[in-house]
């Protein structure tokens, strides 16, 4: 039995071809004069359990997937099935009334805790806001959850009182935690929950999520622009340029195999910590093109070095390697390619011994 | 097993600093130990001249809201021997024997001069009439219902009347017509703002939130408003008051015809921070979790708005007093019975009066201290707007 095969009953998400167009207005009528092409055609399935990692350069539309997931956008086309107590519901098209028992399961955790906690509210009532609006439990009630998931998230229960400013940037990103968990979601889509925290406490909030994820039994679509802090906390990892996926493998995988050309440029930008060999690094250059005008054939020929004619007329589809089904690559060239890796299968062994 | 490629059970992320679950408050100063109420009232009291123009406002306030008390005579009640007084003198002092009494003043003869036929006012002398305080004088009806005749001072004899600011062409005491005249006055900026307020934060909310067709309407009219120069729009418009109304509709109308260009201004900035607040992502958090628009405008919109909009109501405020003044002063505002400031200052219209009669400009004096203190109380309470600034 194959883990995909295994797996197949269990995708709790399964989204096809979403495309998300935002128009461009111009002029004194406001006519749409073009489409920003956040999302194009973009398909994946995430499974119960699992932590998917979603990694591309800024502006390649990972938080504008997850916004259609968690419906703050109403994708332009494709479905996005959700696994509910009634089977599969597409809810790409939902209304807002329809959505609303949805809601529930699917939470999001914001990059900047800054920004995501309303300053003029109390710690408690922020993390108590979905109960409220799902009108769970008596008031005494939500306040004895929250007060419980207040401990759980390493805060403690006095901080009920407190206001956003009065926490430090870690402890407001826990906040963001508890309330995004309080009506106890099955799918949370975290955006970038460190990258906006310091250094030294991104390790502890990476942790809580892992702990909380074992615990609760929760399904992560894990965003980050780039593969390091990924590469902790992923089984999986979806690779997207320009709104759409270059490559999907297991998080080993990629670092070991890299089969995308994107990939490659991804993971040399990355500082090395193992020891290694000079090679030929292929680093990106430039910028990521507009997404109102994306490069015909291969989204990514204007920035890859192994781009041939091909690239530049014909879009390469998003396929499973035969020989590996747990990969899939959008490149003309992914047989011919040798795309160096982040280390090697021995010094990832070399690395950590337990894991080998 | 439903993991793909993952390394299972064991994942401990140690790379920066230790685990640690159970983080210490970490309270750091005093700063984080104020609420955001508290904050902002810190913020507020550190602005001395808005604090003192607040203290200032409170007074004139609850001067023309107790005007029967304050006033020493009715704004109506005149005396034809005492036309065009200049203001009296309060003594101490006997300016000629040197001795101190408590608070007086010499009555006024009026002669007339026979070269310029101008009527002259000389000091009485020989008649030292004391100031009293709580002295029983007309009747009025203080806030309006409670009969009573007591006055916070006044002459003690009834046939000598004290002008401390001067009496009219009528020998209507001055400074009792302005706490009267300050009634009205003030309180059409009061009105006029909660007017301008409920109008401009409705529509700049509803086209800040759902913008399209309805947002590009208002946005037009706005800028047709506002691409009038305000006082000849208020002329118009107030010209356009039947002159057959009663003065307290009158009172009305004016109050409208003043918040009818204030809106456009409040509604602009509503929309502006509806526009910036509805992307914030705590907005965004709650539509996640499946608020209602309703819940994010009263929970989320509201209190991050209240401050902006309650320092733009401040700042409209001494508009809508000098538009009243002007267009009172210019005869198209409040009518005669009422009194207003610059119904009051219309005595000084002749220039001939203002050489004859100065004390006429004292109205004037009152609408430049309510004018600078609300500048000035705008002033303090935009410092509290962001009370997270140090
Ligand atoms: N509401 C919107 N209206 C129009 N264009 C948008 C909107 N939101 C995003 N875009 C555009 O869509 C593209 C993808 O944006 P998105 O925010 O999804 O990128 P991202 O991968 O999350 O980037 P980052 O790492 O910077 O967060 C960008 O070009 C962005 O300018
Ligand atoms: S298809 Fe061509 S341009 Fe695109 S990634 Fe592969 S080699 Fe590079
Ligand atoms: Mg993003």
């Amino acid at each position: 039995m194959t883990p995909v095969e295994a797996a197949g009953p269990d995708a709790i998400l399964k989204i096809r071809d979403l495309r998300l167009h935002f128009p461009v207005k111009a002029g004194l009528l406001k006519k749409t004069v073009g489409y920003v092409k956040a999302v194009d055609g973009i398909s994946f399935d995430v499974y119960a359990g699992e932590t998917v990692g979603l990694v591309g350069e800024s502006g390649s539309g990972k938080t504008t997937i997850g916004r259609c997931i968690v419906r703050l956008y109403k994708p332009t086309t494709g479905s996005m099935h959700f696994r509910t107590g009634a089977g599969l519901v597409d809810i790409a098209q939902l209304d807002k009334r329809e959505l609303q028992p949805i809601r529930r399961d699917i939470q999001m955790l914001f990059q900047d805790p800054n920004s995501s906690l309303n300053a003029r509210m109390r710690v408690g009532d922020i993390i108590a806001e979905p109960l409220e609006i799902h009108a769970i439990g008596t008031a005494d009630e939500r306040r004895a959850r929250v007060e419980d998931l207040l401990e759980h998230v390493g805060l403690g229960a006095e901080m009920y009182n407190r206001y956003p400013h009065q926490l430090s940037g870690g402890q407001r990103q826990r906040v963001g935690v508890a309330r995004a968990l309080s009506i106890e979601p099955r799918l949370v889509i975290c955006d970038e929950p460190v990258s906006a925290l310091d250094v030294s406490v991104q390790a502890q909030v990476l942790n809580l999520l892992a702990d909380l994820q074992e615990e609760l039994g929760l399904t992560y679509v894990f965003i980050a622009h780039d593969l390091s802090v990924v590469e902790y906390i992923s089984d999986r990892v979806m690779v997207m340029y320009l709104g759409k996926l270059m490559e999907t493998a297991p998080t080993r995988k990629i670092f070991e195999r890299p089969a995308h050309p994107y990939t490659e440029a991804l993971l040399n930008s990355i500082p090395k910590r193992v020891r290694g060999g000079h090679r030929k690094r292929f680093v990106l250059t430039g910028d990521i093109p507009s997404p109102v005008n994306p490069p015909a054939g291969c989204v990514f020929h204007t920035r890859c070095q192994y781009a041939k004619d091909i690239c530049k007329t014909e879009t390469p589809p998003l396929r499973t390697l035969p020989k590996d089904p747990y990969t899939s690559v959008a490149c003309h060239l992914v047989d011919e390619l040798s795309l160096s890796p982040y280390y090697t299968a021995a010094e990832r062994a070399d690395l950590e011994p337990d894991r080998a | 097993m439903n993991k793909l490629g993952g390394s299972g059970g064991e994942r401990r992320f140690s790379f920066f600093g230790v685990r640690k679950k159970n983080i210490e408050s970490g309270i750091q100063d005093e700063y984080q130990l104020l609420t955001v109420r508290q904050l902002m009232i810190r913020k507020f009291l550190r602005n001395r001249m808005a604090l003192l123009s607040f203290i200032a406002l409170v007074i004139i306030y609850l001067v023309t809201l107790f005007a029967g008390f304050f006033a020493p005579y009715t704004a109506r009640d005149a005396d034809s021997k005492l036309t065009y007084s200049p203001p009296m003198t309060i003594r101490l002092q006997d300016p000629e024997t040197g001795h101190f009494h408590l608070p007086f003043f010499y009555p006024l003869r009026g002669k007339r001069n026979m070269e310029t036929f101008q009527l002259e006012y000389v000091e009485e002398r020989e008649k030292r009439i004391p100031i009293q305080f709580f002295v029983k004088g007309e009747p009025y009806k203080a806030l309006g219902i409670i009969a009573w005749d007591v006055h916070l001072f006044g002459s003690s004899d009834p046939e000598e009347r004290l002008h401390i600011m001067g009496s009219d062409v009528r020998g209507r005491d001055l400074f009792s017509r302005i706490i009267y005249g300050g009634q009205v006055s003030l309180s059409v900026g009061i009105f006029g703002v909660l007017i301008t307020i409920a109008v401009g934060s409705v529509i700049g909310t509803l086209s800040g939130y759902y913008g399209g067709v309805f947002d590009n309407v208002v946005q037009r009219v706005i800028e047709t408003l506002r691409s009038f120069p305000q006082l000849p729009l208020w002329m118009a418009l107030a010209a356009a008051i039947p002159p057959q109304w009663p003065p307290e509709w009158v009172y009305a109308g004016i109050v409208v015809v003043l918040a009818f260009i204030n809106w456009t201004g409040l509604s602009r900035e509503v929309r502006g921070l509806v526009l910036s607040l509805k992307e914030r992502d705590y907005v965004h958090a709650a539509e996640a979790s499946g608020a209602s628009t309703a819940r994010i405008v009263r929970k989320h919109l509201i209190p991050n708005m209240a401050s902006h909009i309650i320092v733009t109501a401040t700042l409209a405020v001494p508009v809508t007093i000098l538009g009243e003044s002007a267009l009172s002063f210019l005869g198209i505002g409040v009518r005669p019975p009422m009194v207003s400031w610059g119904l009051l200052l219309n005595d000084a219209i002749k220039i001939q009066n203002i050489v004859l009669y100065p004390w006429t400009l004292f109205p004037g004096l009152f609408i430049l201290v309510a004018v600078i203190a609300y500048n000035f109380l705008g002033d303090g309470l935009r410092d509290m707007v962001d009370p997270f600034s140090r």
